[in-house]
C-alpha cells in the first residue's frame, strides 16, 4: 500500500500501529467484528483504504451511524406531506433527496413545493422571519449533534409560523439494539467522537457494563481509526469490556453539559423504527409537551396515503447494512439500478452513507 | 451534516459569532457551545453551531487534521459551513496565537502508551462522579 492512500502524517505510527493489531489478532485467535457507528468514521476508512490494513479474520462494520440513512421513509413522507400542503420545508442538503414511499422532497420541489435547503437549524428560523407569511417548517434530522442546535432554536423564541418536524434520533439505544442482533454479534464498538462532544464519553458506561463490549470513543483522521482499533483489540485480547476515549482534544467524560441541557429541555425520548433495523425503544427525539406549538405534528396532516413502496427498494438492503449484516456489494441494485445519481435507498444519498461511501472509494480497496 | 468543522472566532455579537474557516467567513451561533468564547478562540462548528472551544493546546493539530482528513474533500467541508460558492484555501491559516509551535504533540506516541491519562474508565470509578442528566 502506498503512503499516498494512506496520507498519514506519520507513516511509521501506522505501520506499527498495523503490526500491532496483527499481534493482537494472534493473541485474541479468533474472528473479530468491531461496528463503528459514525458516517465520518466510514469516510476516514473507505477514503484512506484501512479495511485494506486490517489482518485476516477482523472485519469493521458500518453500524447505523448516519442519520440520513436511519430516517425512517414514513418520517420522509411526512415532510413531503408538510412540503404537499404548501409550507416551506427547510432541511439540511443531505435529506434532500432520500426516497420516501412515493416522493423525495427534491421530488416535491419538482412538482412545485417549496422545500430549502438550509446548513444550519438558525437559517431555518431566518427562513421563518425573511417569509412571516408563509408556514415554515424544519425537518429536523441527525443526532446529537444537531438535536442541541435545533433545541437551541426553539428555546430562543422563534417566530409564529415556524414548525419543527423532528426526525431527530439518539444512538445509544440503537447501539444497544444491534448489541443484541445474535446474526451481528459485535464484539467491541468505535463509538462516534462528534456524537460524544455532546454527550461525553460517559454516557457509555452503563452499555459497556450491561452488554460487557468495549467501547472507544474514536477520532476521525485515519491514525486516530487505527488507534480505536487498537484500543478496543486490546481490550477484546484482555477479555475486558472497558470504555476509552481515544479522542480527547475533542471529547470529555461529561460532553458539553450545556448543549445537552437544553436539548433534554426540548426534546424527550420516544420509541421509534429505524430504517431497516427495527422498532428501537427510546431512540427518536421528540418535542416535549411544553413545544407543542411548534410542533409540525400537530399543526399539518403528516399521515398521508402512500400506498406501498416502489418494488425496487424492496430490494435494498440498506436496513442490513446499518445492523452490520451486509456490505454494499451484496446488494443487487448496487451500482447498476442504485447510484448516487439516482439513489434506490437512504444509503447511497448521503455523503455519509455507507453505499455513497463504497460508491465513490471502492469499499475494499485491493491495494 | 455529520463533520464539526474548526473555525476561529473573529467577532461576537451575543449569541452569535463570525468565524473564519480557512478563509471563509461564516456566521455560528454560541448558545450551546457550554463556554465562555472570546475573539481568537477555536471552536468546533456543527451546522451552524458552535458545540466545543477547541482547547488552545489542540488547536494546531485539529487544524493539520482536518486539513489532511479534507484535502480532496473541500466541497464536503464547504457543504458543513454553508459556504458552497466558495473555496476553501488548505495551508495558508493563520496560526492560533495561544498555541505556539512545540505544544503540538501527536495522537499517539508509541504504541504502547495509552492515549492518555485519566481517559480510560475501566471499572475504575473516578473521584467526582459528575452528575448524570437527568434522562440518562
Ligand atoms: S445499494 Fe442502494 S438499494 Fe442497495 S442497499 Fe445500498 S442504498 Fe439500498
Ligand atoms: S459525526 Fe455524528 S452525526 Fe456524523 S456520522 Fe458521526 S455520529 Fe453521525
Amino acid at each position: 500500500m502506498s503512503e499516498e492512500t494512506l496520507q498519514f502524517r506519520n507513516p511509521e505510527q501506522a505501520e506499527q500501529l498495523a503490526d500491532r493489531l496483527e499481534a493482537l489478532m494472534v493473541e485474541v485467535d479468533g474472528p473479530v467484528n468491531l461496528m463503528h457507528v459514525c458516517g465520518s468514521h466510514e469516510q476516514a476508512i473507505a477514503k484512506f483504504g484501512l479495511r485494506s490494513m486490517l489482518p485476516d479474520g477482523l472485519s469493521l462494520r458500518m453500524g447505523p451511524g448516519c442519520p440520513v440513512c436511519v430516517t425512517n421513509m414514513p418520517e420522509v413522507d411526512e415532510a413531503v406531506a408538510v412540503a404537499n400542503q404548501g409550507a416551506i420545508v427547510a432541511t439540511y442538503g443531505d435529506m434532500f433527496r432520500v426516497p420516501g414511499t412515493k416522493q423525495s422532497l427534491a421530488d416535491a420541489r419538482a412538482d412545485g413545493a417549496d422545500v430549502e435547503i438550509v446548513y444550519s437549524a438558525s437559517e431555518a428560523v431566518e427562513l421563518a422571519e425573511e417569509n412571516p407569511d408563509e408556514e415554515v417548517v424544519f425537518f429536523a434530522t441527525g443526532f446529537e449533534t444537531t438535536a442541541a442546535p435545533t433545541a437551541a432554536i426553539l428555546v430562543d423564541d422563534p417566530p409564529e409560523n415556524f414548525w419543527v418536524l423532528s426526525a431527530h434520533k439518539y444512538v445509544p439505544p440503537a447501539m444497544e439494539v444491534v448489541a443484541e442482533m445474535p446474526d451481528t454479534d459485535i464484539d467491541g464498538f468505535l463509538a462516534a467522537g462528534h456524537a460524544a462532544t455532546i454527550t461525553g464519553y460517559g454516557l457509555f458506561e452503563p452499555f459497556v457494563e450491561e452488554y460487557e463490549i468495549p467501547v472507544v470513543v474514536g477520532g476521525f483522521e485515519p491514525i486516530d481509526v487505527m488507534l480505536g482499533i487498537e484500543r478496543l483489540l486490546e481490550y477484546i485480547s484482555e477479555d475486558v469490556a472497558g470504555l476509552e476515549n481515544a479522542y480527547p482534544r475533542c471529547v470529555t467524560r461529561e460532553g458539553n453539559r450545556a448543549a445537552l441541557e437544553t436539548m433534554w429541555s426540548v426534546f424527550e425520548k420516544t420509541s421509534g423504527e429505524w430504517r431497516g433495523i427495527a422498532e428501537i425503544p427510546g431512540a427518536n427525539l421528540a418535542l416535549r409537551e411544553e413545544y407543542a406549538d411548534y410542533d409540525a405534528r400537530e399543526r399539518f396532516d403528516v399521515e398521508p396515503e402512500t400506498g406501498g413502496p416502489d418494488p425496487l427498494t424492496e430490494q435494498c438492503v440498506c436496513g442490513d447494512i446499518m445492523a452490520g449484516k451486509a456490505d454494499p456489494d451484496e446488494c443487487d441494485l448496487f451500482g447498476e439500478e442504485c447510484t448516487p445519481g439516482n439513489p434506490v435507498g437512504a444509503c447511497m444519498v448521503s455523503s455519509e452513507g455507507t453505499c455513497k461511501i463504497w460508491h465513490e472509494y471502492g469499499g475494499h480497496p485491493d491495494l | 451534516m455529520c463533520l464539526g468543522i474548526p473555525g476561529e472566532i473573529l467577532e461576537i455579537d451575543g449569541l452569535t459569532a463570525r468565524a473564519e474557516f480557512w478563509n471563509v467567513e461564516k456566521e455560528v451561533r454560541l448558545d450551546i457551545v457550554g463556554d465562555e468564547i472570546e475573539v481568537g478562540d477555536y471552536v468546533l462548528n456543527h451546522a451552524g453551531f458552535a458545540i466545543r472551544k477547541i482547547p488552545d493546546d489542540d488547536v494546531e493539530e485539529t487544524i493539520e487534521l482536518y486539513e489532511s482528513l479534507l484535502a480532496g474533500d473541500e466541497d464536503e467541508a464547504l457543504e458543513e459551513i454553508g459556504a458552497t460558492d466558495a473555496t476553501l484555501e488548505f495551508g495558508d491559516r493563520p496560526t492560533a496565537v495561544d498555541s505556539p509551535e512545540g505544544t503540538k504533540t501527536t495522537t499517539i506516541d508509541g504504541i504502547a502508551q495509552r492515549p492518555e491519562a485519566g481517559s480510560r474508565t475501566v471499572r475504575e470509578e473516578p473521584t467526582e462522579k459528575p452528575e448524570r442528566d437527568a434522562d440518562e
